[in-house]
C-alpha cells in the first residue's frame, strides 16, 4: 500500500482517490478487504479513529462521510469505517477527528464535550465527536428539534463504558451554545464541486477491473456484464454484513463487485400499485417512504441497528443474507413483497415466499443479484410489526413478527403471520394464519392460531433466547394482536401503528 | 493546612487538563504507537476450552508474505513465572506462562503468536495456523451450572459471636441463595502491547492499570534487573480492573522481540480480549439471615463461591463488607473457589463486594417484606455506628443521611407495597433500593515536584489516569498549593521510571497519590525558601517559616514575588522537591469505609415483558470530591454499568464444551445510549474525612456500582411480585417466569 496526496489520475483501479479532511489523497494498491479504518490507521497514519470491537458494534470507528448533492453541496452521514470498505471512499470526502477543530479552536461537537465533561477514558470519545459532527451539520441544514428519539438514533450507535452517557447527551444538547467554529477545510467553497468531480471520475476508472479488485459498476448493464465474467465475485452493498466475515471470521474477501453505486439499484419508483425499491437503496434513504406509507416497517427501522448501519446498511442485503434473524425478511412476507431478480441470463420477478430456502440458502443463482424489491400498496391493509431484542437500540432480534390483515365486516381477511428468528429461515405459518383467516379477531379464534404456532414451529435456543422463550414470546405476541384489536375502532381501515420491544 | 480544609481549586468542578487531546484524536494510547522497525503480533488462540494441543502446524503460515516468526510451546524464548506477590508489587492476572505446555485449560488460551511485517499479514497467517487438539469432555462451563462446591480457603473466613445459634434461635429466619453471571468488563480499549528490546533494557508500552507492578513483574518473568525494564501507559482506554496485573500477551510479544530482534505490537481483538483478558466470576452465594420480630438483626451469614481458572486461584471475596454492614452480634462468613474452564478472572469494578453487596441487600429486602416493614427502616433499625468488625469508630459515616436524602428525593414515602400496586398506562413501576458501600483504602507513595523558571509546575508520578482524571486531579493538587493556575501545571503520570506510585485500582488511587503530591510541592517550596532567605536571597533576612505561598509566588507582608521571578533573580532553572506518603496510625484509631444509597424505578411492560430502569437517585458518601465534575460523573458511569449487572449482562458459556458463546459487543450486551434511565439524580455529600488525609477524600471509582443490581432486582420484585435472585434479570427469564 502506498499513499500520495498529488493530483495524478492514473487509472488503477486498486487506487482510491478521495479527500481527507479537506485534503486530497490517492492510496495505491489497497487489497479489496481492506476497511476504511485500516486504511485511516495504518497507511494514512490517522490514528485518531479507534477500534472497539471491529464489528459495527461500538462506534469507536464513527467518521463521517461527505457525498456531493444534487444542490451542490455535501451532505454527511456517519458509518463504522470497521466494517466500510476502504475502497467505498472512492470520490467521498471523509471527516475523521482529526479534520474538526480549527487550529486551536475547537469544532462546537468538540467544545461541548470538554465542557460537559462527556469523555473520561476518551476511547470511545472520536467516535462520539463524529456523530456529534454529523447532528450538528444535518442541524445546520435542516434544523429541528433535538427530541429524546432524535438524539438516542444520533448517539445509539456508540457505546461509552464509563460516563453512563448522560454528559454526552449534555453536550449534544449544548452545542448549539458553542462559537460556530467551522472546520479549516469548509473555509473552502470549491470543496463540494471538487468532490463532485472526482466522484465522476474515479468512478470511470474502477469499472473494467479484474478479477482479485474491488470493482464498482455504475449501471445495471455493467453488473450484469461483469456477473457474467465472475459469477463467483462476492457483492457487496453496504458490507455490514458482509465485512464481518472478513473481520470476525479472519476470512479473506478478494473478489468484490460493489453494488452500491449502480444507479438502477438506487431508485425508489413509485407505481399505482406499490413501490420498486432498488436493491442497493439504504436505509436511511428508504425511511420517509417507510414512515409514510408503512409507519409500522418505519418504525421498525428505528429499532434496527444504529444510525451508523442504517447509513450504508440495505434491504437487498438483508433480504440476499437470508439470515434467520434478518428484521426485514418478515415484514416482506407480511406485505407480500416480490423480488426482481437479474443477471447476464435476464431477469426474473418472484414472490418473497419462494426465496427462502433452507438456512441461508435462497433461490438466487451463482450469477444472479437482487435487482430490486416490491412493496404492494394496500390501502385496507393493517401491519404490525414487533421486534423483541434485549436491549432497546442497536441488537439484533430474538423474535420478530409482522402480521398483516385487513378487516371486512368485521372478519379478518387476507392474514398473513410471519416471524423471524423462529426457525431456520423467516416464514409465515400458513396454519395459524388459516385459525384467523375469515374469522372474528376472538379468543376462540386466537387460541386456535396460538396452538397452530406451537404446533408448527420449533425455534432454537441460542444466545439471544432460548426455545421456549422464543415460542412464548411469539404466542404472546399474537395475544397482543388480539387485545390491540379488541381496543381500537377496527372499521376507519386506518392501519394503526403499535411497535414495542424488550431487553 | 488550611488550603485544605477552605481550598480554592480543590473540590471545584474543573474540566479535565486531558480533554482537548482526547477530543481531537491526538492521545496516543498504546494501540496507535509506532516505532521503527516495528512488526505485528497476532495471536491463535485455542477453539476448545479444555483437553490438550496435539498438534500445531505452523509451515503454511511461516511460509506467507511478511511472516518473520511464530512462537508456540516448542519455540520461545526462556521465562520464569513471576513471584506473583501483590506485596512485592510484582502480581500478575495469569501465574501460567503462554505456550508453557500443550495442555488447554480454556477457550481462547494461546497456542502461537504469529509475527509479520503489517497486522493484516499477521492476520491472515494466524488464520493460517492448523491447530489440533484432543477435547476432554469433562470440561466445567460455569459454577453456576454445577452443584460442585469448590474449595474453602479458611483465610477468607471470618465470624463473631455465635451465628448458627443466633439462627435457630431466631424469630423469622431466611435462607436463600444468589448468583450473579459471569460478566465482561468490555473496557473500550482492548489490551495492547508494543516491545522494544534496546540492547539488555526492555521497553513497554501498555495499556495498564499498573505500570509499576508490571515493571516488577516483567523483570522477574524476563530475569532482568528492575533498572533495565520500563513500562508506559500515558492513555488508557479504561480497565475497570482487568489492566490491573500483566497478562500472558504482553509477555508473548516481549519474548517474541526478544526472539526476533525487532519491535513488536500486538492489539488484541476484541473476542480475544474478552476470551483471555479476565472476566468478573460468576458467584453463588447463600445468606442466611435471622431477626427478632422488630426487626433486629440476631445472626448473618454469608457464605460464598466464586469462579477460578484452572491455571490460577483468583479470589473475588464477596463476603468482605458484610461482617460491618450491621449492628449484628453473631455474623460469619466464608469463601470458596471452583476451577472452571475459563480465562482466569480477574477484579472487576468494586471486585468481590459488588457481588456481596448484591446478595445481603437482596436478602434483606426479602426480610423487610417477611417482617412487612420497610426496607429503609430495617436498615436503619440495625444502623452499626461504628464499625461492628473491628469495634473502632467509623472515621466518618453518612449512610443514614444519605438513605434519607436519597429517599427523599425519590419520593420513597409515596411508595405502595403492594406487589404490582403502582401502574402507568400499561406499565407497572417497581420501586427498590439498597445500600453502597465500599472500603477506603490507602498505599504508600511517591512523588515530584519541580517549580521551573518558565512559571509552571511540573508534577510526576509513577501512577496512571486509567480515564478517570487522575491528571487533572494532580493538577488542582499543584495548584491549590502553589497558587499556579490549573493550565500551568505540567503532569507526567505513566511511566515505571518516576517516583513509585500506585496502581489504578480499588478506589485507592486519589487518596494516595494527591498526598504524596502534596508533600512534594511543599519540599519544593521549601527548598525555593531557603534559596530566597539566604543573604544574598530576595527575601534575605525573612524567617522561611513566615513566608507564605500565594497566587504562584512567595509573600512576606506587603511583599510578593512570583515563582518565576524568584527562580530568575537566583539564576536556578527549577527547584524539586521530593514527596512521600503512606497510611499511618491513622488506621489503628478508625475503621475507614464509604457508604451511599441508590433508590430505584423500574417500568414493567407485563403484555411484552419488557423491563425499564426508568429513575436512579442516589446519595454517595466519599468525604471529598477532589473534582466534583469527575466524582460525580464516576458515579452515573457506575450506576448505568450497574443496570448491565441488573438486568443486560451475562458470559454465556456452552454447557457441553464451556467455550464462550457470545465474545463480542454484539452478543455480550451493555448497557447502550437508550437504555439510560430518564432521571439519574446523584447527589455527592460533602463531608471531608480529615481523618483519613489531609485531601479528605476517599476514593469514588467503584462505590457507585455496589447496590445498584439488588436495588433494581428489589424493585422488579415490587413490580412483578417475582423474586429473580440470579443477575442478569433478562427479558426471556421474565417471560419463561411471568408468561
Ligand atoms: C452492528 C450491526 C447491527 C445490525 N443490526 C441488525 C438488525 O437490527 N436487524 C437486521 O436485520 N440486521 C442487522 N444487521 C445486519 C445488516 O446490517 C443487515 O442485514 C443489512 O441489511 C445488510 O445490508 P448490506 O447492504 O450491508 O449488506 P452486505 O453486507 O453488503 O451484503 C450482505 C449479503 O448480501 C449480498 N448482497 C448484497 N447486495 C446484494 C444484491 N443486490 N443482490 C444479491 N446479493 C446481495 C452480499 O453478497 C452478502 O452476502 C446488523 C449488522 C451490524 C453490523
Ligand atoms: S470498531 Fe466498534 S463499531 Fe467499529
Ligand atoms: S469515555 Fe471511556 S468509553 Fe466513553
Amino acid at each position: 500500500m502506498s499513499v500520495a496526496s498529488s493530483n495524478n489520475n492514473v487509472a488503477d483501479p486498486a487506487m482510491i482517490d478521495f479527500y481527507l479532511n479537506g485534503k486530497r489523497r490517492q492510496c495505491a494498491d489497497i487489497p479489496p478487504d481492506c476497511s476504511m479504518l485500516e486504511l485511516l490507521r495504518g497507511p494514512l497514519g490517522h490514528t485518531g479513529t479507534k477500534e472497539g470491537c471491529a464489528s459495527g458494534d461500538c462506534g469507536a470507528c464513527t467518521v463521517a462521510i461527505g457525498e456531493p448533492t444534487a444542490d451542490g453541496s455535501l451532505n454527511y452521514h456517519t458509518v463504522n469505517a470497521c466494517i466500510t470498505p476502504a475502497h467505498q471512499a472512492q470520490g467521498a470526502h471523509l471527516v475523521t477527528v482529526e479534520g474538526l477543530s480549527r487550529g486551536d479552536a475547537l469544532h462546537p461537537a468538540q467544545a461541548a464535550m470538554v465542557e460537559c465533561h462527556a469523555s473520561q477514558c476518551g476511547f470511545c470519545t472520536p467516535g462520539i465527536v463524529m456523530s456529534l459532527f454529523v447532528l450538528h451539520e444535518t442541524q445546520r441544514t435542516r434544523p429541528a428539534p433535538f427530541t429524546q428519539q432524535r438524539l438516542e438514533s444520533a448517539l445509539g450507535g456508540n457505546l461509552c463504558r464509563c460516563t453512563g452517557y448522560r454528559p454526552i447527551r449534555d453536550a449534544a444538547l449544548q452545542m448549539a451554545d458553542q462559537p460556530d467554529t467551522h472546520p479549516t477545510w469548509a473555509d473552502d467553497p470549491s470543496l463540494p464541486g471538487a468532490v463532485a468531480s472526482l466522484c465522476r471520475d474515479v468512478m470511470g476508472r474502477t469499472e473494467g477491473a479484474s478479477p482479485g479488485h474491488y470493482t464498482i459498476p455504475r449501471s445495471l448493464e455493467a453488473l450484469r456484464e461483469l456477473k457474467r465474467e465472475r459469477p463467483e465475485a462476492r457483492l457487496v452493498a453496504g458490507a455490514t454484513d458482509l465485512w464481518l466475515e472478513t473481520t470476525q471470521q479472519l476470512k479473506p474477501l478478494d473478489d468484490l463487485i460493489d453494488v452500491s453505486r449502480v444507479e438502477e439499484l438506487n431508485r425508489v419508483e413509485a407505481h399505482p400499485e406499490g413501490w420498486w425499491v432498488g436493491a442497493a437503496v439504504t436505509y436511511s434513504r428508504l425511511a420517509p417512504l417507510l414512515d409514510a406509507e408503512f409507519p409500522a416497517f418505519g418504525r421498525l427501522l428505528h429499532r434496527f441497528a444504529s444510525m451508523q448501519i442504517r447509513n450504508r446498511g440495505t434491504l437487498g442485503g438483508n433480504v440476499a443474507n437470508a439470515s434467520p434473524i434478518g428484521d426485514c425478511p418478515p415484514v416482506l412476507l407480511a406485505l407480500d413483497a416480490r423480488l426482481l431478480l437479474d443477471g447476464p441470463d435476464g431477469e426474473r420477478d418472484m414472490p418473497i415466499d419462494a426465496f427462502f430456502l433452507d438456512y441461508k440458502q435462497t433461490a438466487l443463482k451463482a450469477n444472479e443479484f437482487i435487482r430490486g424489491i416490491f412493496l404492494p400498496r394496500s390501502e385496507a391493509r393493517q401491519l404490525k410489526v414487533w421486534k423483541l431484542s434485549k436491549r432497546r437500540e442497536d441488537d439484533i432480534s430474538a423474535v420478530l413478527a409482522a402480521f398483516a390483515w385487513r378487516l371486512e365486516d368485521g372478519v379478518m381477511r387476507d392474514v398473513r403471520l410471519a416471524f423471524g428468528g423462529m426457525a431456520a429461515i423467516p416464514l409465515r405459518v400458513p396454519a395459524a394464519e388459516a385459525a384467523l383467516e375469515g374469522q372474528k379477531p376472538d379468543e376462540a379464534a386466537f387460541a386456535e392460531a396460538k396452538r397452530a404456532l406451537r404446533r408448527e414451529l420449533s425455534p432454537m435456543s441460542d444466545v439471544r433466547g432460548s426455545a421456549e422463550y422464543r415460542l412464548v414470546a411469539a404466542s404472546n405476541l399474537l395475544e397482543r394482536l388480539r387485545l390491540s384489536l379488541d381496543m381500537i375502532p377496527t372499521d376507519n381501515g386506518m392501519e394503526v401503528m403499535l411497535d414495542a420491544y424488550a431487553h | 493546612m488550611n488550603e485544605m480544609t477552605d481550598p480554592t481549586v480543590i473540590g471545584q468542578r474543573t474540566p479535565r487538563v486531558d480533554g482537548e487531546y482526547k477530543l481531537t484524536g491526538r492521545a496516543g494510547y498504546t494501540g496507535e504507537l509506532h516505532v521503527e522497525d516495528m512488526l505485528y503480533g497476532y495471536p491463535v488462540p485455542a477453539t476448545i476450552a479444555h483437553g490438550v494441543l496435539t498438534s500445531l502446524d505452523v509451515d503454511a503460515a511461516r511460509g506467507m508474505p511478511g511472516v518473520v516468526d511464530i512462537l508456540h510451546h516448542r519455540r520461545v524464548p526462556k521465562l520464569y513465572r513471576s513471584p506473583n506477590s501483590m506485596g512485592h508489587g510484582d502480581q500478575v492476572s495469569e501465574i501460567r506462562l503462554p505456550f508453557e505446555d500443550e495442555r488447554i485449560h480454556y477457550h481462547g488460551q494461546y497456542v502461537a503468536l504469529v509475527v509479520a511485517e503489517t497486522f493484516d499479514q499477521a492476520r491472515a497467517a494466524a488464520h493460517a495456523v492448523v491447530a489440533r487438539y484432543r477435547q476432554e469432555d469433562d470440561a466445567r462451563p460455569s459454577l453456576l451450572l454445577t452443584d460442585a462446591e469448590g474449595d474453602l480457603l479458611e483465610e477468607e473466613g471470618d465470624s463473631r459471636g455465635d451465628p448458627d445459634a443466633a439462627f435457630e434461635r431466631a424469630a423469622v429466619t431466611l435462607d436463600e441463595t444468589y448468583c450473579i453471571e459471569a460478566e465482561s468488563h468490555l473496557q473500550m480499549e482492548m489490551h495492547a502491547t508494543l516491545a522494544e528490546w534496546r540492547g539488555k533494557r526492555l521497553i513497554v508500552h501498555e495499556s495498564t492499570q499498573g505500570v509499576v507492578y508490571q515493571r516488577n513483574a516483567l523483570a522477574r518473568t524476563f530475569d532482568l534487573p528492575q533498572e533495565d525494564v520500563e513500562v508506559i501507559s500515558h492513555y488508557i482506554g479504561s480497565g475497570f480492573g482487568n489492566k490491573l496485573f500483566m497478562w500472558p500477551h504482553a509477555i508473548a510479544t516481549a519474548a517474541a522481540a526478544q526472539l526476533v530482534g525487532r519491535p513488536v505490537k500486538t492489539v488484541l481483538p476484541r473476542q480475544q480480549d474478552m476470551l483471555t483478558a479476565g472476566n468478573r466470576p460468576a458467584s453463588r452465594q447463600r445468606i442466611r439471615l435471622g431477626a427478632e420480630r422488630d426487626g433486629t438483626l440476631t445472626s448473618i451469614r454469608h457464605d460464598s463461591t466464586t469462579e477460578t481458572s484452572t491455571v490460577d486461584r483468583y479470589v473475588d471475596s464477596c463476603g468482605g463488607a458484610t461482617p460491618s454492614a450491621y449492628a449484628c452480634d453473631n455474623v460469619a462468613i466464608s469463601q470458596r473457589i471452583l476451577p472452571v474452564n475459563h480465562g482466569t478472572p480477574c477484579p472487576m469494578r468494586a471486585p468481590g463486594e459488588v457481588s456481596g453487596v448484591y446478595a445481603l441487600e437482596a436478602a434483606i429486602d426479602e426480610l423487610a417484606i417477611a417482617l412487612a416493614m420497610d426496607p429503609v427502616e430495617l436498615r436503619l433499625h440495625n444502623y452499626a455506628q461504628h464499625d461492628p468488625q473491628s469495634g473502632l469508630p467509623w472515621s466518618s459515616k453518612q449512610l443514614d443521611k444519605c438513605l434519607r436524602s436519597a429517599a427523599d428525593r425519590f419520593g420513597w414515602s409515596q411508595r405502595d407495597p403492594g406487589i404490582g400496586a403502582m401502574r402507568d398506562g400499561d406499565e407497572i413501576i417497581g420501586y427498590g433500593m439498597a445500600s453502597a458501600t465500599w472500603s477506603a483504602g490507602r498505599q504508600p507513595c511517591e512523588a515530584r515536584v519541580e517549580l521551573r523558571a518558565d512559571g509552571s509546575v511540573f508534577a510526576a508520578c509513577g501512577t496512571q489516569d486509567i480515564g478517570t482524571g487522575t491528571y487533572t486531579i494532580v493538577a488542582q493538587t499543584a495548584a491549590e498549593l502553589t497558587g499556579v493556575p490549573v493550565e500551568r501545571v505540567d503532569v507526567k503520570l505513566g511511566e515505571s521510571s518516576l517516583p513509585a506510585g500506585p496502581l489504578s485500582g480499588g478506589s485507592m488511587t486519589t487518596a494516595t497519590t494527591l498526598p504524596a503530591v502534596a508533600a512534594a510541592v511543599r519540599d519544593a517550596v521549601d527548598a525555593l525558601k531557603e534559596i530566597v532567605t539566604k543573604p544574598e536571597g530576595a527575601f534575605a533576612g525573612v524567617d522561611p517559616d513566615a513566608l507564605q505561598v500565594r497566587d504562584g509566588g512567595l509573600a512576606s507582608e506587603d511583599k510578593h514575588i512570583s515563582f518565576a521571578e524568584l527562580l530568575a533573580m537566583h539564576d536556578v532553572a527549577s527547584v524539586n522537591g521530593k514527596g512521600q506518603a503512606a497510611p499511618g496510625g491513622e488506621q489503628e484509631e478508625y475503621s475507614f469505609r464509604s457508604f451511599g444509597a441508590h433508590f430505584v424505578e423500574v417500568r414493567w411492560d407485563p403484555g411484552i415483558s419488557r423491563l425499564r430502569v426508568s429513575r436512579v437517585v442516589s446519595s454517595i458518601d466519599v468525604g471529598r470530591a477532589i473534582n466534583p465534575l469527575a466524582a460525580r460523573n464516576q458515579v452515573e458511569g457506575a450506576i448505568v454499568m450497574g443496570i448491565g449487572m441488573g438486568i443486560l449482562e451475562k458470559l454465556e458459556y456452552d454447557p457441553r464444551d464451556a467455550r464462550l458463546m457470545n465474545s463480542n459487543a454484539s452478543d455480550y450486551r451493555v448497557a447502550v445510549h437508550a437504555d439510560m434511565p430518564e432521571v439519574v439524580d446523584v447527589e455527592l455529600l460533602d463531608y471531608p474525612d480529615f481523618r483519613f488525609n489531609e485531601f479528605g477524600a476517599r476514593g469514588i471509582g467503584e462505590i457507585g456500582l455496589t447496590g445498584v443490581g439488588p436495588a433494581i432486582a428489589n424493585a422488579v420484585h415490587h413490580a412483578t411480585g417475582k423474586r429473580f435472585r440470579t443477575l442478569p434479570i433478562t427479558v426471556d427469564k421474565l417471560v419463561e417466569a411471568l408468561g
